[in-house]
């Protein structure tokens, strides 16, 4: 026992930066499996510290690959295609097609914020359906979803909902390569809100929110999402169907410890 | 909870800080007072929540909402439906569509640096004036977070202070009393 006490003192005191960025990155997949997001982001922050730390005294292919990744869990699309780069140049294979997605998506959020829709919205559609990144995927189908929503209020009705279908179209093929991703569930339920379809919306929000979320804004407007299906569903249900939905809907809401049933445990009454 | 420790707190924080910031700044009392709530409300793990407070404005929740979505917005608070009245009877989405996209993240999402960055127009619920001044004010913020988060230290010396905040005894109080707590005092500051 003492030994191994010794162990875990010397080797937290000497770890090199590399090894302690990869016990913050091993621990952020860890809480971002068991869907502890918030403390997986921090952690992600402190991998990236300690990779630019190791970066800088002795760059490598891992140390770079290992920044990289971090960047990419916090969103710097820039910095991590750096990095990626400068890992695939220092021999790491796989790190070439993970930059090259990775400055395709920088390349269209730099086309969107400039006022290029349509070229961006290619960019997305393209690393939505064939990115092998799932980071870059995620982000660019949540791009994607948004600016073809954007399109809406100026389209007639009839193409309003050809854009709908293809959206949630393309949401359920990214569901059916990775049914437990939350934030495409999340999608999911936005988009059939657009349909109008309360129930599925409420459905998908509910697996959104068991299935975790990687940022509390997210996880909020998707409680949002939840509470809006709520008030319209109390509206149109009656008799047994709204008294089955009430059960099922306070069964959640006793689960999330909300107060009530229009109020999320994180809203101020 | 001792309010004129806080006060005196809330200003030794900002005399810190004020360092990274330009004089009159916009951000500096939103950055103190979102990351002293953050703080207040995870007690336990500041660290890695102050760390954690760097991403919160990168956003990936989708923005454009159905119609219905953005009137009951409205017509569920007492508050915005009397500001916005004519609009919501007439759907009148060309007009509650921009306001919604500046009053959601602050009234819906309740986020806390939004809170504090139009804590005067929340407080007069002058919510047109919040609608009108969102995007100019906020990116003014950004700019000058930007800059003193570029400076040595900037991060170290705001989780100190946050850390800080914890000896002044928050554990019995809610998420609400907390907030309301920080913006009594920062009055006095």
């Amino acid at each position: 026992m003492l030994i191994i006490l010794a162990f875990v003192v010397l080797f937290s005191g000497c770890a090199s930066s590399l090894q302690k960025a990869k016990l913050h990155l091993a621990a952020a997949q860890e809480r971002e499996k068991s869907f502890q997001t918030e403390e997986a982001i921090a952690l992600y922050k402190m991998s990236l510290e300690e990779t630019q730390r190791e970066v800088r005294k002795r760059p490598s292919a891992q140390a770079y690959l290992l920044k990289g990744l971090s960047e990419v869990k916090l969103a710097k699309w820039p910095e991590a295609s750096r990095s990626f780069s400068q890992a695939a140049a220092l021999g790491e294979e796989k790190a070439e097609s993970w930059a090259r997605e990775v400055s395709l998506l920088g390349l269209a959020i730099s086309l969107q914020e400039q006022g290029l829709t349509e070229p961006a919205l290619r960019v997305y559609s393209i690393l939505g359906e064939r990115g092998k990144f799932s980071p870059v995927v995620q982000a660019a189908l949540g791009r994607l979803v948004d600016g073809q929503l954007e399109l809406l209020p100026a389209l007639p009705e009839k193409e309003q909902e050809k854009i709908i279908i293809k959206s949630i179209g393309i949401v359920e093929k990214a569901l059916d390569t990775d049914p437990a991703c939350g934030y495409y569930h999340y999608l999911l339920s936005q988009l059939l809100g657009h349909q109008k379809k309360y129930r599925q919306s409420f459905e998908e929000a509910v697996m959104a929110r068991e299935l975790g979320l990687a940022k509390l804004e997210t996880h909020r407007d998707n409680d949002n999402q939840i509470v809006f299906c709520y008030r319209r569903l109390k509206e149109s249900l009656a008799g047994e169907e709204w008294a089955e939905f009430s059960r099922t809907y306070r069964l959640w809401i006793d689960k999330w410890k909300w107060p009530d049933a229009e109020t999320p445990d994180w809203k101020r009454r | 909870m001792d309010e004129k420790k806080l006060v005196a707190f809330l200003r030794q924080s900002r005399d810190i800080l004020s360092d990274f910031f330009p004089a009159a700044s916009l951000a500096l009392l939103p950055v103190i007072f979102s990351s002293l709530v953050w703080a207040a409300t995870r007690r336990g793990e500041v660290k890695k929540k102050i760390m954690e407070m760097k991403v919160w404005l990168e956003a990936e929740t989708l923005k454009n909402k159905p119609a219905e979505f953005v009137l009951d917005f409205f017509v569920a608070r007492p508050e915005l439906k009397a500001v916005y009245e004519e609009q919501i009877s007439n759907r009148d989405l060309r007009t509650l569509r921009p306001a919604f996209r500046a009053l959601y993240p602050v009234l819906g999402l309740q986020d806390p640096f939004l809170e504090k960055l139009f804590s005067a127009e929340l407080k007069g619920h002058d919510y047109r004036r919040l609608v009108a001044e969102f995007r100019p004010r906020l990116e003014a913020a950004l700019v000058e977070i930007r800059a003193a988060g570029s400076r040595k230290d900037f991060w170290k010396t705001l989780e100190g202070v946050a850390e800080e905040s914890l000896d002044l005894g928050w554990d019995l109080l809610t998420d609400d009393q907390v907030r309301e707590l920080l913006k009594r005092a920062m009055e006095k500051m």
